[in-house]
């Protein structure tokens, strides 16, 4: 599977890549899942969010993609009423934050490696713990 | 000579066709998500990014449909055949199942809605039981038949791409054997967690 492009994270002021899929997980619970409209390798689930984490909270605050029918997919497709953010309390999990110069290019979802990943831990959409882990390419060697 | 010509010619007109369809069926959508493809490339800032994608990528892809026409027919019309064919031999995936091993506690409805009502304080949920997923909630409750039991439930579970997950929720008990359950929690395992 071709590198996919990352969903992107506001956290604290500054604007981060994200290679975790929180809106997957909604759509797997039986959320609203509208279809979204393949337009390229880079990116199977057809769409890209943006979210931030106010306070400690975690919020989509914008959706970017194409529908089947070919209109434009916002925050509202999902979630109906809501048109600027939407609170991810559906999220638990650990949300992966690449930093840093890119080490090795993968070509593979997610599995490009950089210099650190920030792993915010998550419970039922708020933030409970965070660490670092510094990487080097061997890792990504270790992988195959 | 003559024949070359001819099968240039046909590549032409086929390029031609493949064009035209492109600019037909393209919205406005489409080049949004180009947009944001293009931005979050890193490659997008080198000088050379956007002549070689601008011109570059485009000439090469005329020149290719061109010169190799019957293979682009052949691909399409395989594309297009297979799209068709029924799956055949293949195993379907195994469906996650609660099982007894993993109940926790019984519960009542009330209980579980009080417990799992979602509130924020930028209302940006509904203040209801499991928040935007109530739909999926109100759906489930109904299954619920006289004499039932609900419990929670806490399972480990391989997905069919081979990913760990911790998953739990609700599940119906009737009359002593596993009915319909509800998911409330998904959360992905990473490999380092789970050594």
């Amino acid at each position: 599977m071709t590198a996919q492009i990352r969903e992107n994270l506001i956290y604290d002021g500054r604007n981060l890549s994200m290679c975790t899929e929180p809106l997957s997980d909604y759509f797997a619970l039986g959320g609203r899942k509208p279809e979204f409209k393949f337009n390229c390798t880079a990116l199977w689930r057809g769409y890209v969010g943006t979210w931030e984490i106010v306070g400690d909270r975690l919020y989509i605050v914008s959706l970017k993609g194409t529908l089947k029918d070919g209109t434009a997919a916002t925050l509202e497709s999902v979630f109906p009423g809501y048109t600027e953010r939407v609170f991810a309390h559906w999220y638990t999990g650990t949300l992966r934050l690449p930093e840093g110069e890119r080490l090795k290019y993968v070509h593979m979802g997610y599995s490009s490696i950089y210099e650190r990943d920030h792993f915010l831990s998550v419970q039922k959409g708020i933030v409970v713990g965070s660490h670092v882990r510094q990487n080097s390419e061997a890792e990504g060697d270790d992988e195959k | 000579m003559i024949y070359l010509y001819g099968y240039l010619g046909i590549g032409a007109i086929l390029l031609a066709g493949i064009l035209i369809s492109h600019q037909l069926t393209k919205s406005l959508a489409d080049d949004l998500v180009s947009e944001v493809l293009q931005a979050t490339d890193p490659r997008s800032n080198q000088w050379w990014w956007k002549p070689l994608n601008k011109v570059g990528v485009p000439i090469l892809f005329a020149i290719a449909v061109t010169a190799i026409w019957p293979l682009v027919i052949y691909w399409k019309a395989k594309e297009m055949v297979d799209a068709r064919r029924p799956t055949q031999n293949k195993e379907p995936p195994k469906e996650f199942a609660v099982t007894q091993e993993h109940l926790r506690r019984q519960w009542t409805v009330a209980e579980i809605e009080s417990a799992e009502t979602v509130v924020d304080p930028l209302n940006a949920a509904p203040r209801i039981p499991f928040g935007h997923l109530n739909p999926a909630w109100e759906t489930f409750k109904p299954l619920m038949a006289d004499g039932d039991q609900i419990w929670s439930f806490y399972a480990h579970w391989t997905t069919k791409w081979g990913h760990h997950e911790v998953r739990d929720g609700y599940v119906l008990v009737r009359g002593g054997s596993i009915g319909p359950h509800f998911l409330a929690r998904c959360e992905y395992i990473e490999e380092e967690d789970s050594e």
